[in-house]
């Protein structure tokens, strides 16, 4: 290896592939370009999509790395869809190695029983800092994904987007189409319903594209899905990357009632 | 400050008519506006983030608009293609989609006047590989928070399709009403205007100190002065009497006034129309670079196509083969030129302007070093008409349009246009001795031949004083089938679906257009008409004056501004020229 303790300035190094893999796909959903954050805490990245619809968050603390070091905070922009070509290349076993000694390139290391090695030329990024919008929410549920990936599949069958309405003891998933109607219940009950929390009853309609796309790319990284909202106001998902502490929030904004 | 505000002001200005009425919109949008934005705002009104002469452009292409909608709304492109081909204005499509916008976005907040003005210089500064992807995020950005209402102005802002028809000097009346209270003002606003070609300096100069501040105004290199301009006559006698016999005439050469800025070792070029044009003449550069023997002057001179063989010049079409975009070396190399110096308004922190012509020619002549490119211009002083009219012969057999006559003791009253500059030209093709400039503000549908296309145009005459284009001539004779093809085309851009507020006609035309572009006309003579509005009451009451048989001479001047069209005092001079010359036959 070529790499000097002196001149490390940052390693990342994940057990297995999947994560990245995640994380790309996820990325992926809302940008063609991306800025990871690294610092001692670990890797940080926030975007927006283009139209201002939809926003990830996502933290992934430095003790959920197999190995990690970070001396300075450090920034790196890559074009996505080169980037996730890369970490394809990966077997699900295989390991991840993300390092750099400079502004200019990353080194990615695939490894498993013999090394793999990429240098990637990291690009300006055209997209400014992205803040977080600041929300209350009078909704909190704590739902198995599985159950709400296939709720987002049966309501697509009739319509493009999803209202959801939440009273005491129950959320009600809707929605209406060309071809018909669809509604599915979950209440307190249900063995996929963890938690449910109303502080007000909550009502408000979202793009079913923006949730599947989202949950599509969070694959099994995440069992359960906390979803968060308050009436006609952006909702908040909160997915699990991987058991070690990785985090993503996604921020999709609602659509405008019709008057 | 919102940009709301803006858009509000933009759709009453559309919705009216009445210039008065531009000019109270206006006012009440600058009073309103922060002293600090006061020149953004003008600028942004007159469809701009500059003064002219900077030679920014927003510049997005329509399909570049289209793209960054779709981004911003979620909706398909075609079908936002297919709304705009149903509007068939980009602006009201945009609005159309935003309304029907139904995904709301996370940070909605309302657009000020700062982030759009800021967005769209970094949308005109960005360039080069990776731009339009640049320029998309930068327009839907805008989109994401605009109303319906804004969306529509800031597309017609972004691809130049703003066209609201506020005139600099509109704009002049209007701060002149805002920050002095009296209108009265404006001949003070528009002198400095006149000395820096610049509204916005303008404004907030009077916003924020008040009228002394913009009297102390003062030339300054690199800042454009905008040309005087010469009346017209049609004899060396009617000349030399108007002048007093203080005349100056001057070799009037067929090619481009180049207003040219030398700052030590840089040199900027400006048109006639005050657009930085050093880009298309890097030799005229260098010349003015060498020949002219100052540290820092502003010159004037024309700059006519030659061959460089015979030492012969060249007509204007020649060189208008020199105002391209691309293969400019090549240009250069094929249409060389040479300069005629004929006028020095600036050296060295010494303003010229308010010296009398015969003192300004010979500083001229000991600051410029002639040699087979560079001149001075060819002159003579002289109170003889006879003398007068050998050297105008002698002019056009040096391939001359014709001359300029000056008056010896007059100032450079920079942006005016009066008798204190002459032109004269050899009378040809018409019984009128010249050709007029003007300006088409309505178009009549063909029949017969012409049937489909447009048969006649509407045309009209400048009135400076009021700023308004008066009717001159209905025009149908002239026009090759070539031409007919291809003016739907040119006016295409300009048609509005009323007459333009600052237009005067009496003559209801099929189509309006915006006055924008100018076509070169003759004419047998010019007669009394109870149709047209041109000088009306000045000859007879209830009458104006109009063009009789007026022939297009198959030139469009491009090259000018609707404001440089041939004016109403010119058409009544003209007239006045006729009588005097019937009654001596008689």
């Amino acid at each position: 290896m070529s790499l000097t303790a002196v001149d490390l300035v940052f390693l990342a190094k994940t057990s297995t592939s999947g994560e990245w893999k995640v994380v790309s796909s996820v990325v992926l959903t809302l940008v063609d370009e991306a800025t990871f954050e690294a610092s001692s805490e670990g890797i940080t990245f926030r975007a927006m999509d283009p139209s201002h619809v939809a926003l990830v968050d996502l933290s992934w603390p430095s003790q959920a790395f197999e190995k990690y070091e970070c001396d300075a905070p450090f920034k790196f922009s890559v074009k996505m869809d080169d980037f996730a070509k890369l970490i394809k290349r990966a077997d699900a076993k295989d390991s991840i190695e993300i390092a750099t000694t400079n502004n200019e390139n990353i080194i990615l290391r695939i490894l498993n029983g013999y090394g793999r090695e990429f240098l990637l030329h990291l690009i300006e990024s055209t997209y400014g800092s992205t803040p977080l919008p600041k929300l209350t929410f009078n909704i909190k549920a704590i739902i198995a994904k599985k159950a709400f990936e296939s709720m987002l599949n049966d309501i697509s069958v009739v319509s493009d987007h999803v209202t959801i309405d939440t009273s005491n003891d129950k959320s009600v998933f809707y929605g209406k189409g060309d071809i018909g109607s669809g509604s599915v219940t979950l209440e307190r009950t249900t063995p996929d319903v963890l938690e449910l929390e109303v502080k007000e009853n909550s009502k408000a309609t979202y793009n079913i594209e923006y949730l599947s796309n989202i949950i599509k790319a969070i694959s099994s990284a995440s069992d359960t899905v906390v979803l968060e909202y308050s009436s006609k106001m952006p909702i908040r998902l909160e997915l699990k990357l991987g058991d070690l502490g990785g985090k993503i929030h996604f921020y999709l904004a609602p659509r405008i009632e019709e008057k | 400050m919102l940009y709301s505000v803006i858009a509000d002001t933009y759709e009453k200005i559309e919705g009216t008519t009445k210039r008065l009425e531009i000019i109270d919109y206006l006012v009440d949008l600058f009073k309103k506006t922060d002293i600090d934005l006061i020149d953004k705002v003008v600028y942004l009104t007159q469809g701009k983030l500059y003064p002219d002469y900077m030679g920014v452009e927003i510049g997005v292409a329509e399909k570049l608009a289209i793209r960054a909608i779709g981004l911003a709304t979620g909706k398909d492109l075609e079908k936002i293609r297919i709304i705009y081909k149903k509007i068939g204005d980009i602006g009201s499509a945009a609005e159309e989609v935003l309304k029907s916008r139904i995904q709301a976005t996370l940070f909605e907040e309302q657009l000020t006047v700062e982030t759009v003005y800021k967005t769209l210089e970094k949308i005109a500064k960005t360039s080069g590989p990776g731009s339009l992807d640049i320029k998309l995020k930068h327009i839907s950005s805008l989109f994401n928070n605009a109303t319906p209402k804004e969306a529509k102005y800031i597309v017609r802002t972004i691809t130049g399709k703003l066209r609201l028809g506020v005139a600099d000097y509109t704009v002049l009346d209007a701060l002149a009403v805002a920050f002095t209270g009296d209108k009265s003002n404006r001949p003070v606003l528009e002198r400095s205007y006149n000395l820096s070609s610049d509204l916005g300096a303008i404004a907030e100069t009077v916003a924020s100190e008040g009228l002394e501040s913009v009297k102390r105004f003062k030339i300054t290199v690199n800042k454009p002065i905008r040309p005087m301009l010469a009346e017209r006559l049609e004899t060396a006698q009617e000349i030399v009497e108007k002048l007093e016999g203080r005349c100056a005439a001057e070799y009037k050469l067929d090619g481009e006034r180049i207003q040219a800025h030398k700052d030590v070792s840089s040199v900027t070029l400006f048109s006639r129309r005050l657009e930085n044009i050093t880009g298309h003449y890097p030799d005229v550069r260098d010349l003015v670079r060498k020949n002219l023997k100052a540290d820092k002057a502003i010159a004037e001179a024309e700059c006519v196509a030659v061959n460089l063989d015979t030492g012969k010049l060249l007509p204007f079409q020649d060189l208008m083969h020199r105002r391209r975009k691309y293969g400019i070396k090549k240009a250069m190399e094929t249409y060389p030129v040479s300069l005629f110096f004929f006028d020095i308004l600036y050296v060295d922190g010494e303003d010229l302007t308010q010296k009398p012509y015969s003192e300004r020619r010979k500083r001229l002549e000991q600051l410029i070093t002639q040699d087979d490119r560079v001149k001075v211009v060819p002159g003579i002083y002289s109170d003889d008409p006879k003398e007068i009219e050998n050297f105008l012969e002698e002019a056009i057999v040096n391939g001359c349009e014709g001359l300029m006559v000056k008056d010896t003791k007059g100032i450079y009253r920079a942006g005016a246009r009066e008798f204190s500059w002459i032109k004269l030209k050899r009378e040809y093709r018409s019984e009128l001795g010249d050709s007029f400039d003007l300006v088409i503000v309505g178009a009549f549908h063909g029949r017969g031949r012409r049937a489909g296309r447009y048969g006649a145009f509407l045309l009209t005459a400048y009135d400076k004083d009021v700023d308004i284009f008066r009717s001159v001539s209905k025009i149908g004779t002239g026009f090759t089938d070539e031409s007919l093809e291809k003016f739907p085309k040119i006016l295409a851009p300009y048609k509005i679906d009323h007459m333009h507020a600052r237009v005067d006609s009496k003559l209801e035309a099929d189509i309006w257009f915006v006055p924008q572009i100018i076509i070169e006309v003759i004419a047998s003579e010019i007669t009394i008409s109870p149709i047209h509005t041109c000088c009306m009451n000045a000859i007879r009451k209830g009458s104006g004056l109009a063009l009789r048989f007026p022939k297009f001479t198959g030139r469009l001047r491009d090259d000018k501004a609707p404001e440089d069209a041939t004016t109403v005092n010119e058409i009544l001079e003209i007239y006045k020229g006729q009588l005097k010359r019937v009654a001596s036959r008689t």
